[in-house]
């Protein structure tokens, strides 16, 4: 009975064995986990600064609240970002583990410098995963790591949740480390990576009168690669017109001013963005045409208006049309003419629609025929219906 | 070997007491029947084991009588006086004559009262027995919400009756055998013929004739001794405590084997699934008997895995869990001076104990002994930082998930692996765990219970009794046509 099975009871085993790559035990509450890292590029001595957001998991014992942080939040430097993090060890008491890390926050200087050691470390290391979200912050992404931001226990977590919200305001793009490293990688798009910024925002109960709150994490703009290094940030606006382009961004909320000179506003909720690219030969250039179409509600309307509800309706698209495409062109100009950048893979269009031509004539010197190209963008709003069934607050009297 | 019964009565009467040796409880009452040309007779019983009542009116008073109808009969003297007496002097139901001692001896032990007559080889058996017994009561392992509330109990002849009760039909058969050498225990084999699977009972009975043993207490006994595979984890027999059930898996075609003097029937063959299906499925709507049986499924699983999924994600795969999951249950093992895996043990340990404790422990004291090892257990280990609060909430869900199972021991069989896939997973991570459970699959479709699949209706796969009786408890409109064919398939 029992010999019958031995063979394959024996093959199992030494399967058991030889088939795991790494089967140690490890506990969890022998690890360190890794919220959110920071990287800078420290200038003066050129070393990787690695900042880490360690997870302090609380006990649960109610009759004893400790009153310590819920993170541990430490730097270390290296010359490599490997040796920074093995720098981490020597004064950590747990081993570093990165399988719960959620937000991966570039320094403005390390971006500025060159991102490849972080495209190819964070790629390379079999426990970071390719969905983390990647931003590139302005100034130290050592302050970023280390401030206590959102409603989250651990800071991290309340961070990276902005990148779950980021279309409900649309003024910015969420990267994470798989789209970085596409666009990183390929020929013919740009990285276009999310921003964040400090901002004091946070009002303490007793401190209310202060004229500053403590600093959080916003999550807000966009940062410019040209291959390995970042150029340089776009405004909130810009980041949102790159974003529906990019197609990152398939929902927005406008603020409509249907009288300029009178300040009076509606609110606009534009909802499934869709964006049709198409080139042209024009003479010598390609020309690109950026259709955007998009429908849209009014969520807000706090003036009367003695508009019919389809003239109205008619100035709202319009006004809403051209604001986005103000912000798309705003975001083009930006990075076509400012940074020299095709993030809006418009090399891969023109790859695309014309082949033979690229591979002749654009590819070898794109980077120089990009900033010429013309980029023309229609927007067609359609305005379905307003939610504001009801007769404005306003009218009724 | 037979022996023969003497003519003479005085004979007769010391080999009786030279068998059950002097002064046992065999009582031996001479009398002279008159109206039989006063011939002299003795009836031998066994005190207690035999009805007195019974022996008085259906023996004593009627030999006894001189008014009786036999003796018109009497001067008929080509007949002999037993054949007369059998045909009118008793009023016994059951009556049979031997001329075997031994026999006789072996009737009297069965509580049968035996009647010798002078000059006469022959005995007279007559089938009173009628000893005290156990009321019929709630079945207390196979209970259920709604259904009959009556159970099995010890006497093979009352079980018997329980079942034919609910099969009014005459292709519901029992045979009778007698098995082990001193215990001499009555073991019937029912079934329905036609229904039934001629092969599979032709396989039962020629493992029941070659049982060696010389003595069957329980059916347990019985169950190990007719096993396929004597040394697997899982019983391939299912034990069964109600009647009804009996009845409705004799409907289905299986064999039930009751055993004298235990309340438990064997089930012939028994499937793997019939774990997760209790009687009372068929009795409610059948969206709950099939909601239940899912659940069920889930708590099956949950009770041998649950313990084993902690400790792989704990000491292993700390990147599968969810990070909000991961900080908690890192908060839980802060400060935990065992390893996962130890503390995995002593908890399941203490639980089993806690367990078997609550079925010895005398019931007055039962109450208290089970709310101080909760708290003990629970609250107080968990307040001085020996196990993590996630390790209690596992080691009980699982615990409470095994008796979610209807079939007591196969969820004990169950409880039991979870100790190998526990040991293997905190060894060898996911891998250790994923051969522990394909070890565990693979031996549960290679296992057969009387030549059928045990892993059957799923392994070999049969869609109909899969999507009408398996996990969905389809309505009886739809199943009482299905239901029919589960054992004919080998």
């Amino acid at each position: 009975m029992l010999r019958k099975y031995l063979h394959s009871i024996s093959v199992i085993l030494i399967c058991c064995i030889l088939l795991t790559g790494c089967w140690d035990a490890r506990g969890l509450d022998e690890l360190a986990l890794v919220m959110a890292v920071g990287i800078d590029k420290s200038v003066d001595s050129d070393k990787f600064v690695v900042t880490v957001q360690i997870a302090k998991p609380q006990s649960q014992d109610k009759s004893n609240p400790s009153s310590d942080e819920p993170v541990w939040t430490a730097s270390a430097e290296g010359k490599t970002l490997f040796e920074a993090i093995r720098n981490i060890a020597k004064f950590s008491s747990r081993r570093v583990m990165w399988a719960h890390n959620r937000i991966i926050v570039i320094g403005e200087s390390m971006a500025k410098d060159d991102i490849t050691p972080i495209i190819d470390f964070f790629t390379h290391n079999p426990e970071l995963r390719m969905k983390t979200w990647v931003a590139v912050c302005n100034g130290k992404a050592r302050e970023y790591v280390s401030t206590k931001t959102g409603m989250e226990a651990y800071p991290a977590l309340s961070a990276s949740e902005l990148f779950n919200y980021y279309e409900l305001s649309a003024q910015s793009v969420r990267t994470s480390m798989d789209i970085l490293f596409r666009d990183f990688q390929s020929e013919t798009v740009q990285p276009f990576v999310s921003a964040l910024y400090l901002e004091p925002l946070l009002i303490k109960q007793n401190e209310g009168q202060k004229e500053k709150g403590e600093n959080q994490v916003v999550l807000e703009g966009g940062a410019v690669f040209l291959r390995t290094k970042m150029l340089g940030f776009t405004t909130p606006e810009q980041t949102r017109g790159l974003g529906i382009v990019r197609r990152n961004i398939s929902s927005a909320v406008l603020s409509v001013p249907t009288d300029e000179e009178e300040e009076e506003y509606v609110a606009v909720e534009l909802n499934s963005i869709k964006v049709n690219m198409d080139s042209k030969m024009q003479g010598d250039l390609p020309s690109v045409i950026i259709d955007v179409s998009c429908s849209g509600q009014i969520v807000e309307q706090d003036f009367s208006t003695d508009l019919s509800m389809d003239a109205f309706k008619k100035q709202v698209e319009d006004k809403t049309a051209e604001i986005l495409t103000g912000n798309i062109q705003d975001g083009i100009e930006a990075v076509q003419k400012e940074y020299k950048s095709d993030v809006l893979s418009i090399g891969r269009l023109i790859h695309i629609n014309h082949r033979d031509l690229w591979y002749s004539k654009y590819k070898s010197n794109w980077e120089k025929i990009y900033p010429n190209i013309p980029i023309t963008v229609n927007t067609t709003v359609k305005i379905e219906y307003s939610s504001t069934y009801q007769i404005p607050m306003n009218n009724e009297d | 070997m037979p022996e023969l019964i003497s003519s003479n009565l005085k004979d007769n009467e010391n080999r009786l007491y030279e068998k059950f040796a002097q002064k046992s409880d065999l009582i031996i009452r001479y009398f002279k029947i008159e109206t039989l040309n006063n011939i002299t007779a003795f009836i031998a019983f066994i005190s207690c084991l035999s009805n007195g009542d019974k022996i008085n009116s259906y023996i004593l008073h009627p030999l006894l009588r001189k008014d009786f109808s036999i003796q018109q009969k009497a001067t008929d003297s080509n007949r002999k006086a037993p054949d007369i007496i059998v045909q009118s002097g008793l009023l016994s139901p059951t009556v049979t004559l031997t001329t075997d001692l031994n026999e006789a001896c072996n009737k009297l032990l069965a509580g049968d009262c035996v009647l010798f007559i002078e000059d006469c080889p022959e005995a007279v058996i007559n089938s009173i027995g009628g000893w005290e017994q156990r009321a019929i009561t709630d079945p207390i392992s196979d209970v259920e919400i709604r259904g009959a509330r009556d159970g099995f109990i010890e006497s093979v002849k009352t079980n018997m009756v329980m079942i034919r009760r609910r099969i009014r039909d005459i292709n519901l058969k029992f045979e009778s055998y007698s098995i082990g050498t001193r215990t001499q225990t009555e073991v019937v084999v029912s079934y329905i013929e036609g229904i039934v699977d001629a092969k599979i009972l032709e396989e039962l009975k020629n493992r029941l004739s070659k049982i060696d043993t010389d003595s069957i207490l329980e059916s347990g006994y019985l169950e190990e001794f007719l096993e396929d595979a004597k040394f697997s984890i899982f019983p391939q027999i299912l034990s069964i405590e109600r009647p009804d059930n009996a009845a409705a898996l004799l409907l289905e075609g299986r064999i039930i084997i009751l055993t004298d003097n235990t309340p438990f029937a064997l089930v012939v063959p028994s499937y793997f699934w019939d774990s997760i299906q209790a009687p009372g499925d068929y009795y409610t709507r059948f969206y709950i008997g099939s909601f239940v049986r899912i659940i069920r499924i889930f708590a099956l699983l949950l009770s041998i895995f649950l313990p084993s999924l902690y400790v792989m994600l704990v000491s292993f795969h700390h990147e599968m869990i969810p990070t909000p999951l991961a900080m908690k249950m890192a908060a839980g093992r802060e400060g935990i001076p065992f390893p996962a895996i130890l503390e995995a043990v002593i908890m399941e340990i203490m639980f089993e104990v806690l367990r078997e404790a609550g079925i010895r422990i005398p019931k007055p004291i039962g109450q208290a002994v089970s709310i101080v090892g909760a708290l003990v257990i629970g609250e107080s280990a968990v307040q001085a930082g020996i196990v993590s609060p996630i390790m209690v909430i596992v080691v009980s869900a699982a615990g409470i998930c095994s008796f979610a199972v209807p079939g007591y021991y196969v969820s004990m069989s169950l409880r039991l692996l979870r100790f190998p896939v526990l040991f293997l997973t905190s060894i060898f991570g996911n891998f250790g765990f994923i051969v522990a459970t394909m070890a565990i699959f693979m031996h549960l479709v290679s296992l057969r219970s009387f030549g059928v699949p045990y892993f059957s209706p799923y392994v070999p796969f049969r869609a109909g009794d899969v999507a009408y009786d398996l996990i969905i408890r389809a309505p009886w409109k739809i199943m009482s046509k299905k239901k029919r064919s589960k054992t004919n398939v080998t």
